[in-house]
């Protein structure tokens, strides 16, 4: 009887074995045969409009997404299945190759370029600050900021605009980062900050949806350049990444990219006027 | 109220994927607390040690760290869980930890006389587990299991730092899209309380079919 009861144990610790075993995923190898014969590609995005936009049913699109997916179907993987991913994490993701590729407005950065790999550009835009009504400190670009050491600032961490900040002289105790946009709106009506910075159409996409009149837009902000974003990619996936350019590159010949871009309020045109090697030559 | 009811399909979907997070890393945390709890009693040093090794580690870091190391570093080392599963092992062994404890420390405070009483009886050390000290540690347990397991609930969320779309995850999508924090996070608290409300009941029942045959809780009829 009691070996009964020890056989029972057994038989109780293999099924926990199998339960714990059906989960375990299948590792993604990344290359576009591979997404082919698959037909999806596991594509990170951020949770930023107007770069990304989530739906009330979990469907994913906004500008980045949407040229993703044109540009994918181009290349015969008819399906796109969205991962949304924070900005600071977007890295380690393609990395590890939990996704495919990651799009939404991930800047393209020399420090990035460093472990990444980018498209050309697919997405170009002016970089804004959020004050409070009549911009009281009178800060127009990050070296205004810079100079009134009693002004501080708040942006997302890792991102380009605390890269631009910290470059022009504004002193890391001035920047206080926030963890996703809303918040730093909050930090900002609640006066925790004086300037908001972010991506132009970010901002103004944030500041449409929280009607606070006691906000105002600074849009552009001088001295920094345009932040252009790109597809980024594993840097084991360069063939991936040429086949990927060649499609970007008919679709934006085709008038077919500016269609789909400048609904959201993207310049075309300014997309279409730089190259990866303006920021990364050689990546 | 609008704004809940656009984004109803995703809270229902991250309501899931919390409950479900909660129930596997449950049954996993149960598992190695039992498993490591009872190796602290082990006559050979070398599981002893391993125990203790494993739970200090375990409960001495952050969950938060756990759950990248699983999910963003490991792969690197070619070993790849998917999200739900880096979740389940990262909040499972966390909370594995803790339980460990429960399950040595209610163990150890079953009376002394019931060990010797045993020992008389020639009982082996199988028998002395199986019929002796687990069945009356267990009703000692089991309230303490229930606090950990509102606390695994309430970890969950932590998840949603490695893409997990749970509770917290939607949450913070609707935010974003929508620009508003406090009906977001209403509704999510409001789900969580149910969801903790409806453990405290599991918990509760557990006990009293455990504690059967105690005084305290005898039912009559027998």
């Amino acid at each position: 009887m009691h070996r009964g009861k020890t056989g029972d144990c057994i038989r109780w610790l293999a099924m926990g074995a199998v339960a714990l075993s059906f989960t375990t995923g299948v590792a993604s190898a990344g290359t576009l045969d591979d997404l082919r014969k698959q037909g999806y590609a596991t594509v990170a995005v951020a949770n930023e409009p107007p770069y990304s936009d989530i739906k009330g049913d979990g469907y994913v699109t906004g500008a980045a997404p949407d040229v993703a997916r044109a540009v994918m179907k181009k290349l015969g993987v008819p399906e796109l299945r969205a991962k949304v991913v924070a900005y600071g994490s977007m890295i380690p993701a393609l990395m590890a190759r939990r996704v495919d590729m990651a799009t939404s407005g991930l800047y393209i950065k020399p420090k990035r370029c460093e472990s990444i790999i980018y498209s050309q550009p697919d997405l170009c835009g002016a970089e804004a600050f959020a004050v409070a009504k009549g911009n009281p400190h009178n800060i127009l670009t990050y070296e205004d900021i810079g100079k009134n050491p009693n002004v501080t600032m708040t942006t997302c961490a890792g991102c380009a605009e605390e890269a631009y900040a910290l470059e022009r002289g504004v002193s890391k105790d001035q920047i206080k980062v926030f963890s996703d946009p809303p918040s730093g709106i909050k930090m900002l009506q609640q006066g925790r900050v004086d300037v908001f910075a972010l991506s132009g159409l970010g901002t103004q996409d944030l500041l449409r949806k929280t009607k606070d009149p006691n906000l105002e837009l600074i849009m552009p902000v001088k001295g920094v350049p345009m932040g252009c974003a790109g597809a980024a990619f594993n840097p084991d996936d360069k063939e991936f990444r040429d086949a990927y350019d060649m499609a970007l590159k008919e679709l934006k010949a085709s008038g077919e990219f500016a269609s789909i871009v400048e609904p959201y309020g993207f310049s075309a045109e300014a997309t279409l006027a730089v190259e990866r090697d303006d920021f990364c030559p050689g990546n | 109220m609008d704004l809940i009811i656009e984004y109803s399909p995703i809270l229902i979907e991250g309501t899931l994927t919390t409950i479900q997070l909660t129930v596997m890393s449950a049954i996993v945390a149960l598992t190695i607390s039992f498993v490591v709890g009872l190796s602290r009693f082990s006559r050979f040093r070398l599981v002893r040690a391993c125990a203790i090794i494993y739970l200090e580690f375990f409960r001495g870091t952050s969950a938060i760290v756990q759950m990248f190391f699983m999910y963003y570093v490991l792969p690197l080392l070619g070993v790849h869980f998917s999200p739900l599963m880096a979740g389940v092992i990262a909040c499972g062994f966390n909370l594995g930890s803790y339980g460990s404890e429960v399950v040595r420390g209610a163990v150890q405070s079953v009376a002394r006389g019931q060990r010797e009483a045993a020992t008389a009886l020639n009982y082996t050390t199988y028998q002395l587990y199986r019929y002796v000290l687990i069945p009356q540690a267990i009703p000692v347990m089991i309230p303490t299991f229930g606090n950990l397991l509102i606390e695994l609930l309430k970890l969950t969320a932590v998840a949603s730092l490695i893409t997990i779309s749970d509770l917290t995850f939607m949450a913070q999508i609707i935010r974003v899209q929508t620009a508003m924090t406090l009906e977001p996070f209403m509704v999510i608290l409001v789900i969580y309380f149910i969801i903790a409300s409806g453990l405290v009941r599991f918990t509760g029942f557990v006990g009293a079919k455990f504690s059967f045959g105690k005084d305290a809780t005898r039912s009559g009829g027998n």
